[in-house]
């Protein structure tokens, strides 16, 4: 036994790839329906934001994210999307990241058809519209605090006249009072900061890539940030409390059993490394 | 996406893949296709977002001419690649850029640091923030290195300010395996249902 453990100690590389992929594509084809507990301190707070708010209202979010991220961040997305949809919040898209434009503005579409034909109002012009990419970085977005369509250039992320789209004609100036809140889903630079360095009064959520969580909570903690939708497992639970599991809740049952292997793998190879030692250190 | 993308995409991701087994011809021409193929897309875009956009809305749309002066000092940077006589002038362009962000993001840049300094400092009637207060005293002492560092008092704090710190690194290094997880069960769900038709 303890000579099968030491072998732990220099597993070959491909059969860890090789268990990986196991662990993680057979629950996708087949899912466990592990249990998924709702974060209280991150993702509940964003669900209720939401949930305060009055049919009619505004909000902003910012897709700062591009192809690398869009498997934790698109997700989330589309679960915070439905949800302001069925609430009868309006929706502004902005991006930082001229992919995250393409990516988000690919996605809302097909998700507002599928929207329109359970009959949630989802009308671009009406219910949501996506100004999308601005060049400028942060100076940019600050003038559009005071003149959003300047700043804009006027026109949305398919070229369309502000003056044609309704939903804008509330939105000339972003204010407090005009933007009941910021969401930001963020995988990196330029980010978050943009939101708290010109933003600061304004209500701000965050949709983060699971390697940033542990950056961004201290935000959290000084109440820069109100709430953080955190990578996958955050989109899987917001899709649970707006009652529609989608791809997330399905992926993370090959989440949590990947991780599971992971920790076995870990804790064997500390066993064979110490159990390796202790025979060396016996036979010097 | 058409067929023949999807198929282009699948085997893409399969050949970037690959590499798991070991290195291969399949790895190592998707890997050469990335780069080209990455800076032509920024080239593109850049064009199509960023400088089309400006001149049809602002130039030509507000008749705001002076943004051609920017114009000039964005070229004026390849002057670098002038004879020794002229590449001098590249110098300009830097210099604004530089000094005008300078100003401009120091006039806000600290708020947001000075709202987590502010922070940091808590009531200590909360078993909590003494737990935050001593985490964070110790963290710090572990960055000392200059007058009383070397007391054994400060070592020890030191010591425990070096756990806390790789208790941070560990809750950071979980959140990106699960990060990299993700990016993985993506292009699963791609080749799964977009590749194999496979429905979820």
């Amino acid at each position: 036994m303890l000579k099968f453990l030491e072998r732990f100690d220099q597993i070959n590389p491909q059969i860890v790839y090789l268990l990986m992929a196991i662990a993680l594509i057979l629950p996708v084809l087949k899912p466990i329906g592990l249990p998924l507990s709702i974060d209280q301190q991150l993702t509940m707070p964003v669900y209720q934001w939401i949930e305060s708010l009055n049919p009619g209202d505004i909000v902003i979010f910012d897709a700062a994210y591009g192809g690398g991220s869009d498997s934790e961040l698109g997700p989330q997305l589309r679960a915070w999307f439905t949800h302001c949809m069925m609430k009868g919040v309006k929706v502004v898209g902005m991006a930082q990241w001229e992919s995250g434009a393409t990516l988000a503005f690919n996605s809302l579409q097909s998700l507002s058809a599928q929207l329109e034909a359970e009959g949630i109002s989802c009308k671009y012009g009406e219910d949501w519209v996506f100004p999308g990419y601005k060049a400028g970085g942060g100076p940019t977005w600050r003038s559009m605090q005071d003149d959003f369509w300047t700043a804009c250039g006027n026109v949305d992320w398919q070229k369309t006249d502000f003056s044609e789209l309704p939903l804008l004609q509330r939105l000339k100036k972003w204010t407090p009072e005009t933007v009941k809140g910021i969401m930001i889903f963020s995988a990196g630079s330029p980010g978050i900061p943009t939101f708290t360095q010109y933003f600061p009064d304004h209500k701000l959520y965050v949709g983060d890539v699971a390697v940033q969580v542990a950056g961004t909570s201290n935000l959290l903690r000084s109440g820069q940030v109100k709430g953080i939708i955190p990578g996958l497992s955050g989109a899987a639970q917001y899709e649970k409390l707006i009652g529609r599991p989608g791809l997330g809740v399905k992926l993370m049952d090959a989440q949590s059993l990947g991780h599971s292997i992971i920790i076995i793998l870990v804790i064997l190879g500390n066993i064979g490394y110490r159990l390796k030692m202790r025979n060396t250190q016996r036979r010097a | 996406m058409s067929r023949t993308q999807v198929w282009v995409a699948a085997l893409a991701t399969l050949a970037c893949y690959s590499y798991l087994y070991k290195e291969n011809f399949f790895f190592r021409l998707a890997e050469h296709t990335m780069i080209p193929l990455a800076v032509a897309h920024v080239l593109t875009t850049g064009w199509h977002n960023t400088f089309l956009p400006y001149i049809e809305t602002h130039v030509k749309g507000k008749g705001w001419w002076w943004f051609w002066i920017f114009f000039v000092m964005g070229v004026l940077y390849y002057a670098r690649f002038l004879p020794a006589r002229w590449a001098w002038i590249t110098r300009y362009p830097i210099s604004v850029s530089v000094g005008w962000s300078l100003g401009y993001y120091f006039s806000l840049f600290p708020r947001q640091y000075g709202v987590q300094i502010a922070d940091a400092v808590r009531d200590l009637g909360v078993f909590e923030n003494i737990l935050f207060f001593l985490m964070f005293a110790t963290s710090m002492m572990y960055f000392f290195l200059t007058v009383g560092g070397n007391s054994k008092p400060f070592r020890t704090a030191a010591q425990w300010g070096r756990w806390i710190l790789m208790v941070g690194f560990g809750a950071s290094f979980g959140n990106t395996v699960s990060g990299r997880i993700s990016l993985f069960l993506g292009r699963l769900s791609f080749l799964l249902t977009e590749w194999l038709g496979v429905a979820l």
